[in-house]
């Protein structure tokens, strides 16, 4: 009887036990659990402070760019029209007055002009594929190199976020051409390889460089990070003589 | 036919999950993984009735016995706990697992699975033990091979991050994996030292097997809960999908 009920005892004990075993694994579980659902979130919020950080720095960099354009136009154009507008104004003559007034008539369209990019909603009514044109037609313009865009099928809209990303990364390459390279041609292709990602690729003529050779300055990690910051990624290839390419690839 | 509170709760469990399956047909119908749920339920509350009505049927169990060689007791229902508890229900078990698990983790639970299934051929096939006795190997093999497949559930739900979004204590496959893997770790020593228990010390076997009777109680209500969790508006979470 005895050694009956030391059994059960026991048993019940011991049923105790992995009952309170099993308590302690499913809390040990759900507080790991709580833990990385906790460092997730951390990381999230981190990724999320870094992209912000990033579309901040790049917005303050096109507002400042911006804002000498329009210092420039302004010193340049405008001030040049007025200072004429006021010259042809102030003359007795009645066709002077009248080209005065003509001129006045280009200031007002000047200075509405400028207005339109002092902010970034400019960025919003643009493509992609109008701002490459637009940029590749201003190069060959002024005659540094010819300059050709291919684009295997038209970009699905970005959103302004990206796009703003997108036309500082590739206002620094090119730029980065002119300014190192000395190229005889600049040509960009657009190219969408799946449904959720598009390919630019920068290719210029010019002198090239050892790639391998670690830059000194931050220019490239910058663009890759700025890169990372939309979900794409920055790959340069250069060799010296034989100019440089480079891929970015982008989510759309 | 009711020994005690817990053969009479096999009843009450087998007329729940008939009105379960009854009301929820099309969801199981649609989710492999809440079928194979329900039939793991299924099996553990009703096998032991089944086993029971074969010892009733003295004479269909004794030409099943008959066919496994064992000419001398027919009236041995061990061949049906064999074949339900150690090999289907492992492999329900795995199936289940092998639904909740991500892409890569799947293919770990299906070797495990084919491993299985070699095995039991092997051993039945060369008759180590013989089917119609308490198969203590193949009870073993049969729950390494339930808690690898729980392991290998937990290791993915703390290393997947697409559990990230999921509340846990309302994940269903959380809380039954959890139950199957205590429940056969419980059970696991028992089950395999069956027969040496059972002629050295028969006392502390019908002991010992109320830790199983009263887990497998606990189980059944795990399940039934899951189960049942939409009509009694519980809100419980949905398995993340692993796109």
């Amino acid at each position: 009887m005895l050694d009956q009920e030391s059994q059960v005892i026991a048993i019940v004990l011991s049923g105790i036990f992995f009952a309170g075993l099993m308590s302690v694994f499913v809390v040990a579980m759900v507080f790991v659990h709580r833990q990385r659902q906790d460092l997730a979130r951390q990381k999230l919020n981190q990724l999320q402070a870094e992209h912000e950080k990033t579309l901040l720095s790049i917005e303050n960099e096109i507002q400042q760019e911006t804002l000498s354009q329009v210092g420039r136009e302004l010193h340049d154009n405008i001030g040049q029209l007025l200072s004429l507008t006021k010259l042809n104004l102030n003359s007795s003559k009645p066709e002077k007055q009248a080209e005065g007034l003509s001129m006045l008539g280009q200031v007002i369209k000047e200075v509405r002009g400028l207005s339109k990019i002092l902010n970034l909603d400019w960025v919003e009514a643009l493509t992609l594929e109008d701002f490459l044109a637009q940029q590749l037609e201003k190069i060959q313009s002024t005659g540094f190199c010819q300059t050709e865009l291919q684009s295997d099928l038209p970009l699905p809209g970005l959103p302004k976020e990206k796009k703003i990303v997108l036309i500082r990364v590739i206002q620094e390459c090119l730029n980065n051409a002119l300014k190192h390279a000395e190229p005889k041609q600049i040509s960009v292709r657009i190219s969408l390889p799946s449904a959720e990602k598009a390919l630019l690729v920068i290719q210029d003529d010019g002198r090239g460089f050892d790639a391998s050779i670690p830059s000194q300055g931050s220019g490239m990690s910058n663009l890759s990070s700025r890169m990372k910051a939309i979900g794409g990624s920055f790959l340069l290839t250069s060799k010296p003589g034989a100019g440089t390419k480079i891929i970015l690839d982008f989510p759309i | 036919m009711f020994r005690d509170w817990v053969s009479v709760s096999n009843y009450v469990f087998i007329v729940l999950f008939c009105v379960v399956y009854l009301l929820r047909r099309p969801a199981f119908r649609q989710c492999s993984s809440d079928r194979y749920a329900f039939l793991y339920a299924f099996l553990l509350v009703a096998t032991p009735p089944i086993g029971f009505a074969f010892r009733v049927f003295q004479d269909l169990n004794g030409e099943i016995n008959a066919f496994f060689g064992n000419l001398d007791k027919p009236s041995y229902n061990a061949w049906w706990h064999n074949l339900t508890l150690w090999i289907v229900v492992p492999m329900v078990v795995m199936l289940l697992i092998h639904s909740y698990l991500p892409r890569g983790k799947k293919a770990l639970i299906k070797k495990l699975m084919y491993g299985f299934m070699v095995f039991v051929l092997i051993f039945e096939g060369l008759q180590i033990q013989p089917f119609y006795l308490v198969q203590g190997i193949l009870a073993a093999v049969g729950s390494l091979c339930i808690l690898a497949s729980c392991m290998t559930y937990f290791y993915s739900l703390m290393t997947h991050e697409e559990y990230l979004s999921v509340e846990l204590l309302r994940l269903p496959s959380f809380w039954q994996v959890t139950f199957i893997f205590f429940y056969v770790s419980l059970n696991y020593s028992s089950d395999i030292s069956f027969s040496y228990l059972s002629e050295r010390n028969p006392e502390f076997v019908t002991s010992i097997l109320w830790v199983a009777k009263v887990s497998g109680v606990a189980q059944s209500l795990v399940f039934l809960a899951c189960f049942t969790a939409p009509a009694l508006k519980i809100k419980l979470e949905n398995q993340p999908s692993y796109a």
